[in-house]
């Protein structure tokens, strides 16, 4: 997979195993577990925007 | 819709560009195609700058393109170098378009050229390496741009369009993981002790079961490449057999595309019969994906709304994709 952390933001998504979840990891450590993959890339956008350039470490459960 | 102009579209395989005159409409604009004495590819906007008449209806003498309208010429560069029996010289200038050849294709970058970046085109040395052996060609497509770039970050349609080729239920049934930067969607897709589809039995002599990769990388507005491995199930890297195919992804005018395609394998180097037989069922395969895809562009072009959109798991990628899109084509919209 090509996709490059040194492009300034990397963001890897997962079909959590033996679920209906889909697991976002954000190369700053911010994640995020949704259910439905438009609300994957609404919680993205949402943090780049909002949240990435502090660079914190989140881990909130959504309800997307 | 206004098509993104600021990104490498893949314009031409590079047999296509000669010392004939070549229209290709890229990404709403006309082109024409041709080649200096000295081999270097041109592309320049297809209208004169006297009376828009399409420069591709001219002629070349040497290096200078002479319209057939009024005997105006261009220089390589786009520059008017005199009209027919006039004495002094119009200011005109056509727009030249920034090119790139790189392994037999041929780049073209639609927009402003002082933005054209050749470290965006991703590495594609495959496609002339001795180690990789294939063919590539192109289709008219008419449908619009983002049906097919969703049609190809979406694979589990394989399951459903290709039964009697490359698809099997394992395609649809496997969940896919996805990566993205701003500059690339990526998705793997790993299916592990599969029953091979038709096509991989013939290419490859495979005996079920196998394990099949599908892991595909999308750099917006126009390349995408899928780097597929079939292996005896449950071996590892690298053994296996591993194809590799480019689609340029290229809109030419209003709802429609030029849908290029090459496919490269690492084995069987000197097999012209399976080059044939490959060739073939990437054409049927293809053949499939536009009968659809222009199903499809009548029902979007035609919709008034309608249901809301549904979208699942493995839209994941497509999903992403449609968002770099828009946001590229906002960005520009904002600069213009």
């Amino acid at each position: 997979m090509s996709a490059d952390p040194a492009a300034g933001y990397a963001c890897h998504v997962v079909w959590v195993p033996g679920g209906q979840d889909l697991r976002s990891t954000c190369s700053c450590g911010a994640a995020r577990t949704v259910n439905d993959p438009a609300g994957t890339w609404d919680w993205f956008s949402d943090h780049l925007e909002n949240e990435h350039a502090g660079g914190g470490s989140r881990d909130d459960r959504g309800d997307a | 819709m206004t098509e993104i102009q600021n990104g490498w579209y893949l314009a031409a395989w590079s047999e296509e560009v000669g010392r004939t005159l070549t229209q290709r409409w890229i990404a709403g604009n006309p082109v024409c195609f041709y080649r200096l004495s000295d081999g270097t590819p041109v592309a320049i906007e297809d209208r004169c700058p006297h009376r828009r008449y399409p420069l591709t209806l001219g002629r070349l003498d040497g290096d200078v393109l002479e319209c057939n309208y009024h005997g105006y010429r261009f220089d390589g560069t786009g520059r008017c170098v005199g009209v027919a029996e006039q004495r002094d010289t119009p200011r005109a200038q056509v727009l030249r378009y920034r090119l790139v050849e790189r392994h037999g294709a041929v780049w073209i970058w639609p927009g402003d050229p002082s933005a054209a970046d050749e470290s965006q085109l991703p590495d594609l040395s495959w496609l002339d390496s001795e180690q990789w052996t294939g063919f590539h060609g192109v289709l008219p497509l008419k449908a619009r741009h983002l049906l097919l770039v969703e049609n190809l970050l979406d694979l589990s349609h394989e399951t459903f369009l290709h039964p009697t080729t490359i698809g099997n239920r394992a395609v649809a049934a496997t969940p896919i993981e996805v990566s993205t930067t701003d500059r690339v969607v990526s998705f793997t897709r790993h299916m592990v002790g599969i029953e091979a589809p038709p096509f991989y039995v013939h290419s490859m002599g495979l005996t079920s079961p196998v394990d099949r990769w599908q892991d595909g990388d999308f750099y917006p507005p126009g390349v995408f490449i899928l780097n597929i491995r079939l292996a005896p199930t449950g071996t590892s890297e690298p053994e296996g057999y591993h194809m590799k195919v480019l689609y340029g992804l290229t809109p030419s005018v209003e709802g429609e595309c030029h849908d290029f395609y090459a496919v490269s394998r690492d084995f069987k180097l000197d097999d012209a019969d399976l080059t044939q037989y490959q060739h073939k069922q990437q054409l049927a395969v293809m053949r499939e994906d536009v009968d659809a895809l222009e199903a499809q562009e009548l029902m979007v072009a035609t919709s008034r709304g309608g249901a809301p959109e549904s979208s699942i798991r493995s839209d994941l990628a497509a999903l992403r994709a449609r968002r770099m899109l828009e946001r590229m084509r906002a960005a520009e919209a904002a600069a213009r």
